[in-house]
């Protein structure tokens, strides 16, 4: 891909590639990066405590992550796979923050995938949803925890 | 990444003057000449020398008529060619994709050409001895799409097609020639939690294919496409409809989601003309939130290709809730008999942790006898007449009770494949044991294209699992006795290949070996380290009155998770490395 956009003059081959079905016959929408991933640390006031009630705008930054990376395993609703809603657990900000970086058993570990401010985001987000009412996980609590 | 990929050769190609020729409208790559059409009759009795469908014959024997490589010989095996599948295409605008891509297709071989699938979509045509490509395709996933299993189980081929299935559930038809797409057709809703994986099953010009997504709710299917045009001809769901027969065995509205994925190849009675495909989990994992037997989960079911009809079915254990998903067909066996008749069996490995010997005489599945082939401590007994099982109670899950049972969710196999060589009437398996499970049951809501389970997973190796966990069995159908069996401390993930030759091949150990054994006494005689983790299912093909050896790496999926358990319980640390590279083996030309 990287040679075809080197070569502008080579677009022609690469159309006859396409017809002859030796390369991608399909268009697709460019790809766009995930919901609200630009800027989310900096959407954490300095005053900001941990346990405090989430600014809307992080709630709402952590509910596009939440979608993107988690629904699919917990449900937009926190009742799937292992259930977040309503989960006494979460009370502990450095147990949800350590479930997210390392993923125990069959989750995924996002240590390597998400920053501390989206981590942080999405974290904010499970714990003021369904139920839950624990407050703010800040970017550094995460960075603690790595 | 936007379209497009470029690999090596073709980077280097698109360099080359020969460029100037292909915008003036010269052939695209390599298209292969003399291509050998695939007909119903070399399907239904494969050459020798060829490997021309994921078990190489339609009853899924895994097994090699080959003889040139031995048993004295086969420690002077060496390499002949390697050849990376990547690069590979950017899977999901995802942050983590919830497992390692794995290579879980066999090399296709048809008179010298090799046919290989990879888990982001491309489908790759080379030349068997030289490891040169002739072509690639590629296939682009839908944004948003998170693959929870990706990988992709090979190509099936028929006439001058071959068919291969997608992550987002699609079954598609190229020109085995150029690699041109002639149709595609699209199987469920990815949306919803439908995935496909398998190599499709064709027969009688019918290609036949289901999806995975036991985990996310589905309603499974089989369903049978006119080979030529691709247009749909009949979908056979594995889970009946109300007024349909089984559909008493479900309750409420459970069966509009209640799992029973189909997605391993089956294997297919060519004198039947009946087509045998497992069904795996129902859902949610938890059977006490689906009361029944809930027909046909866990089962095998002969559909007729021509109509679609489910003419037979054998349910290994009824209202599953331990993930034992069934997915594997029964081996094709017939067996000679002592006074000259023959005995049509279907044999099964099942990922509960017995073994099934049942009949398929007349195109009707009956069950003969079972037996465990490793420790498993749910069933009390199976009836002897029906083979169903009765169950010890207190390993069985319970609403807001945590239960605990052996195996684990991954069985006592899980889908690699077994071989089985006629001549012997052995059976070749690889099997996993010292490992448990536990589920603690819980309500859930359905939520489309969202995991939809009942219970979280545990697994943990028992204190034996120290000594080992993956094992060789070799099993002999006609007494069903263990002939032999060879431990390895890492779980086993290697898919099988026997051979006339009196050897058997595996890899899927974490120590990324590959090796050979004396069919007869299970001694290693050869053995070479790969760049990676081994569980894709080895071949043996001739060109040219040579012997090869062929197969991938490509760690990843459930060998990759099932070792992180393993990793958590020992307090070990250390990826198996992912490979990805196709190795073909020979002896040394005199």
């Amino acid at each position: 891909m990287r040679i075809i956009q080197a070569l502008p003059l080579l677009a022609g081959a690469f159309s006859v590639l396409s017809g002859a079905g030796t390369a991608l016959s399909q268009d697709a929408p460019a790809p766009q990066p995930p919901a609200a991933d630009v800027g989310v640390a900096a959407m954490f006031p300095a005053e900001l405590a941990t346990g405090d009630p989430v600014p809307a705008e992080i709630l709402e930054a952590g509910e596009g992550l939440f979608r993107a990376n988690c629904r699919q395993c917990h449900g937009s609703r926190g009742t799937a796979g292992v259930p977040l809603k309503e989960n006494a657990k979460l009370e502990d900000a450095y147990y949800l923050t350590g479930t997210i970086l390392t993923g125990p058993g069959y989750m995924t570990g996002f240590a390597e995938h998400l920053d501390d401010g989206r981590i942080a985001a999405i974290a904010s987000f499970v714990r003021s949803s369904w139920g839950n009412d624990y407050g703010a996980v800040l970017p550094q609590d995460v960075a603690d925890m790595r | 990444m936007s379209k497009g990929y470029v690999n090596g050769r073709l980077a280097a190609w698109l360099a080359s003057a020969s460029v100037a020729a292909m915008v003036l409208g010269q052939p695209a790559l390599a298209e292969i000449a003399d291509y050998s059409e695939v007909t119903p009759e070399r399907l239904a009795q494969p050459e020798d020398a060829n490997w021309l469908q994921t078990r190489r014959t339609y009853d899924g024997q895994g097994h090699s008529p080959l003889t040139q490589i031995t048993k004295e010989n086969v420690g002077q095996l060496t390499e002949v060619f390697s050849h990376a599948t990547g690069p590979y295409n950017t899977l999901a605008e995802f942050s983590a994709l919830p497992a390692r891509g794995a290579h879980q297709a066999p090399t296709i071989i048809n008179d010298g050409v090799m046919f290989m699938t990879v888990y982001d979509g491309q489908v790759i045509a080379l030349d068997a001895v030289t490891g040169e490509e002739y072509w690639r395709f590629n296939r682009e996933l839908p944004q948003g799409l998170v693959p929870v299993h990706p990988t992709n189980r090979g190509v099936a081929l028929w006439g001058d097609k071959l068919y291969v299935t997608t992550l987002d559930a699609h079954l598609i038809a190229l020109d085995a020639k150029t690699g041109e797409q002639v149709w595609d057709q699209t199987l469920e809703n990815w949306e919803n939690g439908y995935y496909s994986t398998l190599a499709p099953l064709v027969a009688d010009g019918v290609v036949m294919a289901g999806t995975s997504g036991g985990e996310f709710g589905i309603r499974g299917f089989v369903q049978g496409f006119d080979a030529e045009t691709g247009e749909s001809l009949w979908k056979t769901y594995t889970i009946p409809a109300p007024g349909e027969p089984g559909s008493e065995s479900w309750p409420g509205e459970t069966w509009k989601t209640g799992g029973g994925p189909i997605w391993i190849t089956g294997n297919y009675d060519v004198e039947e003309k009946l087509a045998y495909w497992g069904v795996g989990n129902a859902a949610p994992w938890i059977g006490a939130l689906r009361p029944g037997d809930n027909l046909y989960t866990t089962s095998t079911i002969g559909i007729d290709p021509a109509s679609g009809e489910i003419r037979t079915h054998f349910q290994y254990h009824w209202n599953d809730s331990w993930d034992w998903d069934e997915v594997v067909p029964p081996t094709l066996i017939d067996l000679p008999g002592e006074n000259g008749e023959t005995e049509k069996l279907a044999v099964r490995f099942a990922r509960n942790g017995w073994i099934y010997k049942l009949d398929r005489e007349g195109g009707e599945l009956k069950f003969i006898e079972g037996k465990p082939y490793v420790y498993q401590n749910v069933f009390k007994s199976l009836d002897p007449v029906t083979g169903r099982p009765e169950y010890n109670e207190e390993a069985v899950a319970k609403l807001g009770e945590r239960v605990e049972f052996c195996p684990s969710a991954w069985g006592g196999r899980d889908w690699p494949a077994e071989s089985y060589d006629p001549a012997t009437h052995t059976v070749f398996i690889s099997v996993n044991e010292n490992h448990c499970g536990a589920m603690e049951a819980a309500e859930v809501e359905y939520e489309p294209g969202v995991l939809y389970l009942g219970s979280g997973l545990e697994m943990t190796p028992t204190e034996a699992a120290r000594d080992h966990i993956g094992a060789l069995q070799a099993w002999d159908v006609r007494t069903m006795e263990k002939k032999w069996q060879v431990n390895f401390k890492s779980p086993n993930w290697g898919p099988v290949l026997s051979t006339a030759g009196g050897l058997v091949f595996v890899g899927g150990t974490t120590d990324s070996m590959f090796r050979a054994f004396d069919a007869e006494t299970g001694d290693e005689l050869w053995s070479v380290t790969l760049d990676g983790g081994i569980i894709a299912p080895p071949v043996s093909y001739e060109v040219d009155g040579r012997q090869y050896i062929s197969v991938t790496t490509g760690w990843g999926v459930d060998g990759d998770r099932f070792q992180g358990f393993i990793n958590a319980a020992f307090g070990d640390e250390g990826d198996v490395p992912q490979g990805g590279t196709i190795h073909v083996f020979a002896l040394p030309q005199t």
